[in-house]
């Protein structure tokens, strides 16, 4: 028998919305007012207006850190995305020691960002010299400090970030590569495709949908990330590794200016959003379903 | 009639006894935020005059302290913490704008007003005594060091780059930076930390002026650009160009390490920080580490060779809540503290304390020296330290963009720019 209550499916939803509203909706809204005020956490608010917002437009570490978001998002991005979809290529491909790959490719996400960077940071040292540095005297290149040197530190930065990422996107696609039908590949090699045409043409069109997820995914995790910034080099040196989560995090925490980060982090919703519609427009709507 | 004042004294001593057995006696939980690691002197220090205070006075007294070596994290745990009202009873700080607005706050016990009761404030080195008020003379910090700074360097080094004497002008310190270069050997350590760079930045401006132009640019009263700040921005891009690659990335540790291998022939750093590495057991000079003072500059009479940074380091602060619930016991710790702390500071921890030990005697020639250096300097004339003469906010985009400045991202007009702005947008804060 059907129910008649309209208030049936609110009810039943009423324990995850009110989840949903108590850690989400309402710190929004409350980040979304403090942004008008000038506090710093012992002094009474003083409310201000829009000038945090105006000091946006003048703050020359936010134009940096901006900056150098979107340029790590683009690295970071590109490189899981595509040696995510590799690996998962490999695994599809691979009959023998598949699960024991599996594993080895997946082991970066599990170990603390904490820990990862730390290893990085011995890897890449120059005083004690680190083993990457060791390898490059061994080819005749001159070392460097990837982390020490402003020209170097985002990029060292981004790939040590997407090294650490890619794993799920690797699992990720090969679970969509395995979903598809082998009766479409089996046709596929009687009509003569070979198994990189196999791939280009049959496979990758047929799992657009979550390419199309991972690229969404992606956007939104690389514009908002925070961890592997502040342990790897904490927005140095200087502003060259400075992202938008770190500086707002200094801002609230060191600056004690917990209205102009709370602007900061309106910005960096406004900006996640941002990305995420260009992304949905950009590929047909059934893609991303 | 002689009965009665009897009963009447009897009573009034009784009375008096109990509050001093109260003092001695109160169980306490002391929750102190420590900004050192655990053995550094400091730590070691205090640790050992709570020991003693326990034993001696008050065992009811439970000392829970919470070291963090990290400056960074450690302050922003304390400002957490704060926000949070959940602030420890004592902890460490500079006078700066943040502690001012604590004191603003009415969250900060007069210390100043409390040394005066206990009779206590002979006691302290003048700068020690000195160095912690604010602007308008009152005292809310109390600092425990008779720091003064160094460029410590590695004798050897020097002597196989040809260099004769120790460089006593900038110019005579560049010409040993070359000459070091040629040997192979990076003449100078540093690290990424923005207050360490904000030393280097005030060398020129105060050689040049003495503390005029900080307290004039700080105020606005004076570019940013001027001929000093300028001077600053050169000498900054300039020295940069000797530290050891990769500089911008190290931390304290690293830094220091280069040095004490001899990858760097010279170490610039506070008497304090550098001492457990520098000085032995014995209170000397470690084999192969010497020291000069902050060079002169040719030209500019503004300071004379003994003027140059001394400070006392970060100042205790107590909470007002405490010693609102707690006075008679905070009173007695802090007499005990100021009496105390000189002699195991010096003797068993080899810290120069500014609390001055009861026993000079048995000083070692060096620490003699330090404290000799440090008397030199004029309470009028210490190099102020940036980050702390500040106001918060212009702070942090001091902080960025020094280091922008010194790795070369920004021109030094580009810098006098930006803080002219800052300090315009913040100067009535």
């Amino acid at each position: 028998m059907r129910s008649k209550s309209k208030l049936a499916p609110w009810l039943f939803s009423a324990p995850a919305l009110i989840v949903f509203c108590a850690v989400v909706v309402i710190p929004v809204v409350w980040t979304l007012v403090l942004s008008a005020y000038k506090w710093d956490g012992i002094s009474p608010m003083k409310f201000i207006g829009l000038k945090n917002y105006a000091k946006l437009f003048t703050d020359y570490t936010f134009h940096k850190a901006v900056l150098n978001n979107l340029k790590f998002m683009a690295i970071s991005t590109t490189y899981q995305f595509v040696v995510g979809m590799f690996l998962a290529m490999l695994l599809s491909s691979v009959t023998r020691g598949r699960n024991l790959l599996k594993v080895i490719f997946f082991v970066p996400c599990i170990i603390s960002t904490v820990a990862l960077s730390q290893i990085f940071i011995k890897l890449l040292a120059l005083e004690p010299i680190g083993v990457f540095n060791v390898v490059l005297s061994a080819l005749g290149i001159q070392p460097r400090a990837f982390l020490g040197d402003p020209a170097t530190s985002l990029y060292t930065l981004a790939f040590a970030d997407a090294y650490k990422y890619c794993g799920i996107y690797m699992v990720v696609f090969y679970s969509a590569l395995v979903g598809v039908s082998e009766d479409v590949i089996e046709a596929a090699t009687i009509d003569g495709c070979g198994w990189l045409r196999q791939f280009f043409y049959i496979k990758i069109p047929m799992i657009k949908g979550v390419c199309g997820m991972a690229l969404v995914m992606l956007i939104n995790g690389t514009l908002k990330s925070f961890e592997m910034p502040y342990v790897l080099t904490n927005g140095g040196p200087g502003t060259s590794s400075e992202m938008v989560a770190t500086y707002m995090y200094k801002t609230a925490f060191s600056s004690m200016n917990y209205g102009y980060s709370s602007t900061l982090a309106v910005f960096l919703l406004l900006e996640c959003l941002i990305g995420v519609s260009i992304v949905r427009k950009m590929l047909p709507k059934a893609d991303i379903e | 009639m002689k009965r009665l004042l009897a009963l009447a004294l009897a009573l009034m001593l009784m009375v008096v006894g109990c509050t001093a057995a109260v003092a001695e006696q109160e169980a306490f939980t002391l929750h102190w935020m420590i900004p050192y690691a655990e053995d550094h002197a400091i730590s070691r220090t205090v640790a050992l005059l709570v020991k003693k205070y326990q034993e001696e006075v008050n065992p009811n007294l439970v000392y829970q302290p919470e070291y963090m070596a990290d400056a960074e994290a450690y302050y922003q745990k304390l400002k957490i913490l704060i926000a949070s009202n959940e602030a420890p009873d004592m902890f460490w700080g500079d006078p700066d704008t943040f502690t001012l607005s604590l004191r603003d706050q009415g969250m900060l016990y007069n210390v100043g007003e409390l040394l005066e009761e206990l009779d206590v404030v002979d006691q302290f080195m003048d700068i020690t005594y000195a160095y912690p008020k604010y602007a308008d003379g009152s005292l809310y910090l109390m600092t425990t060091g008779a720091n003064t700074e160094y460029f410590w360097y590695h004798p050897s080094l020097f002597e196989k780059a040809g260099i004769e004497k120790m460089p006593e002008t900038w110019d005579e310190f560049f010409v040993a930076c070359e000459k070091l270069e040629a040997t192979g050997v990076a003449p100078l350590t540093c690290m990424g930390a923005p207050w360490y760079l904000l030393r280097y930045a005030a060398f020129i401006p105060y050689r040049m002026t003495g503390n005029q132009f900080i307290t004039d640019a700080i105020s606005g009263e004076v570019s940013w650009g001027s001929e000093p700040g300028i001077a600053m921005g050169e000498f900054m891009q300039k020295i940069a160009g000797y530290f050891v690659e990769g500089w911008a990335g190290l931390d304290a540790s690293s830094s220091r390490d280069y040095f004490l291998s001899g990858g760097a022939a010279m170490w610039y750093m506070t008497l304090s920080n550098a001492q457990n590495y520098v000085v032995d057991e014995n209170g000397d000079l470690v084999e192969d580490i010497a020291y000069f003072k902050l060079p002169t500059l040719d030209g500019y009479d503004a300071t004379t060779s003994k003027d140059y940074f001394a400070n006392s380091g970060k100042g205790i602060m107590i909470l007002q809540e405490t010693v609102n619930e707690h006075e008679a016991l905070i009173k007695d710790f802090v007499k005990f503290f100021v009496e105390n702390f000189g002699d195991i500071a010096v003797y068993d921890c080899m810290y120069l304390s500014g609390i001055k030990p009861a026993n000079t005697k048995d000083l070692s020639d060096f620490q003699k020296q330090m404290y000799e250096n440090f008397g030199e300097v004029g309470v009028d004339k210490y190099a102020h330290c940036w980050d702390v003469v500040i106001d918060a906010a212009s702070n942090e985009v001091l902080k960025a963009e020094i280091v922008n400045l010194a790795i070369g991202e920004i021109t030094p007009e580009e810098f006098a720019k930006r803080m002219d702005a800052a300090i315009a947008e913040n100067v009535d804060n």
